[in-house]
């Protein structure tokens, strides 16, 4: 099979658009990338509309306003995973030589409060069951009994990413929080407090993928290729393992093998940070550490900008925001800005190969994106 | 707790289930006087995996489908718990609640509130029992759901009979 490229990448503001439409901010993020890819919308043969919560067929709701072309628009739902999915399946298309130029656009508009996922008529919603940070805050509860991770190493993830997100014009909370402000804030479930929840955010980030004789005659530039993805979804606590993240770790592995690439090479990496517990844990599963040395490398500054390896340089979904459909898309697009040198003050030095982990519930995605040329 | 306060407790328990439908049919026992029940979860007749919940086509394991219903065992063992301070939409019982992953027999995980104990003295490893509780099925508390969930496993408590269905 050949290759899929990245050659465009756009990206909103992420923040409470009150007086946007979910389609404007669409259209926005569709026409940045097209711009950054130097094409028109004409060469485009289909559109991956990635989004969760936004009504039956939006994505040919979007498409009017960017051009209404006639070509197929495929929506993708899976969760907070879709944005990933859907550049995942894009790729796949155009590997296999179906498409030339597709784009995929991921975009969401949220409502405020905790998220509501389940069906009204689930006996899990009476039951007080269905709190998303649960199963996170499980999964840090058995971590910290199993390899005495602390309150204080979650807490961190927070801070760290709120640093980063200082850099990045785009995130929603582009300002630094203190260890203690994430510790003080409401706590939500133990031991996750508010501070350690994503919000919930309005955005959209779209990217350009091309195959591999259109990069010959449009020019190779600044694209950047797709490597390789793993798609993996669980839906049984008691089928598979969900103190670990384990679907992740089958992404990842799955992803490498295809790949021919190590844990160790990785230079950078974007991680579903949900809640902080699940940037420590997705730690272990990517193989970046060992199992249950997530908190020792929150304590070494290894993710930081500057680190060993720096994760979620954007802010991650902490503090970057997360729109739902658009934070798979998002982390590709800030991957493509770091493998570009293009990150400015957040910049990783020298990043060659970047990683993005997208979870939703509960499918886990994982692309693996290396410099071209 | 006196032999009698734990007696008027339980009637209390009893009268307050008895008012309300469970909240998924077939999920467990009727209740015997003391609220306790046994979780009905599904045995693969291949390869012996049993799991909670039920009403599923195949094994989790083998995917075969030769399933049946089995009644699971009535005590189990927290294998960790959060306390949840933010009640999700669409819950209108007591906050803070306790929400714990617990093994049954070993096999068997199930996701369910522990009740009965202040919710900051819940442990990882606290040996429970099943029971009935009852929560509020809206916010103006007019209908109750009779709900699965797990309590404190008293000091000599003995195996309950097996029961039927609720």
């Amino acid at each position: 099979m050949s290759h899929a490229y990245i050659i465009g990448a756009g990206i909103t503001k992420f923040a409470h658009h009150e007086d946007r439409s979910v389609e404007s901010l669409a259209a926005e993020a569709i026409v940045m990338a097209l711009a950054d890819a130097g094409i028109g919308w004409g060469r485009v043969e289909q559109l991956y509309a990635a989004h969760v919560k936004q009504g039956v067929a939006a994505g040919q709701r979007v498409i009017k306003q960017v051009g209404p072309s006639g070509i197929p628009v495929l929506n993708v739902e899976n969760c907070a995973a879709a944005g990933s999915t859907a550049v995942r399946e894009a790729s796949l298309a155009v590997r296999a030589g179906e498409f030339d130029v597709v784009v995929v656009a991921g975009f969401e508009k949220m409502e405020p409060g905790l998220l509501s996922v389940f069906p009204a008529a689930d006996p899990r919603v009476v039951m007080g069951m269905t709190v998303l940070p649960m199963r996170f805050a499980l999964m840090g509860a058995k971590h910290m009994h199993e390899y005495g991770t602390t309150i204080e190493q979650f807490a961190r993830i927070s801070v760290k990413n709120h640093e980063h997100a200082v850099h990045n014009p785009n995130a929603q909370y582009p300002k630094c929080v203190s260890l203690q402000q994430v510790l003080e804030s409401r706590m939500i479930c133990d031991p996750i407090t508010v501070l350690q929840c994503s919000p919930t955010s309005d955005g959209a980030a779209a990217v350009v993928i091309c195959s591999e004789s259109f990069l010959r005659k449009h020019g190779a530039g600044r694209a950047v290729r797709v490597v390789a993805s793993g798609l993996t979804s669980d839906s049984d606590e008691q089928a598979h393992n969900v103190h670990t993240l384990e679907l992740m770790e089958r992404a990842s592995r799955h992803a490498y093998e295809r790949a021919g690439v190590a844990p160790e090479d990785v230079d950078v990496a974007e991680t579903h940070d949900c809640f902080t517990v699940s940037e420590v844990i997705s730690y272990e599963a990517l193989g970046l550490c060992a199992k249950g040395d997530g908190g020792r490398l929150v304590d070494e500054r290894a993710t930081w900008i500057g680190g060993r390896i720096p994760v979620n340089p954007s802010g991650g979904l902490l503090a970057r925001g997360h729109p739902l459909g658009a934070t798979g898309v998002a982390q590709i697009c800030e991957l493509v800005t770091q493998l570009r040198g293009e990150a400015g003050a957040r910049q990783v030095e020298g990043a060659r190969i970047g990683l993005a982990a997208n979870t939703g519930m509960w499918s886990c995605c994982v692309t693996l994106l290396a410099k071209a040329g | 707790m006196t032999a009698i306060a734990q007696q008027d407790g339980a009637a209390a328990a009893l009268a307050a289930v008895e008012r309300g439908a469970p909240v998924a049919a077939g999920a467990f026992t009727r209740p015997n006087d003391q609220g306790a029940i046994r979780l009905i979860g599904q045995r693969c007749r291949d390869c012996g995996a049993r799991f909670f919940p039920g009403g599923r086509a195949s094994c989790i394991r083998c995917y075969g489908a030769g399933l049946e219903a089995v009644e699971l065992d009535d005590t189990g063992t927290v294998d960790c718990f959060t306390v949840v301070r933010q009640a999700p939409k669409g819950y209108h019982g007591p906050v803070p609640y306790v929400i714990g992953n617990v093994v049954l027999g070993g096999d068997v995980w199930v996701l369910a509130q522990l009740v009965g104990k202040d919710p900051e003295a819940w442990r990882c490893g606290e040996p429970v029992v099943a029971c009935a509780f009852p929560l509020p099925r809206d916010a103006e508390h007019r209908g109750v759901a009779l709900c699965y969930g797990f309590r404190p496993l008293a000091p000599g408590q003995g195996r309950l009979a097996a029961g039927r269905a609720a």
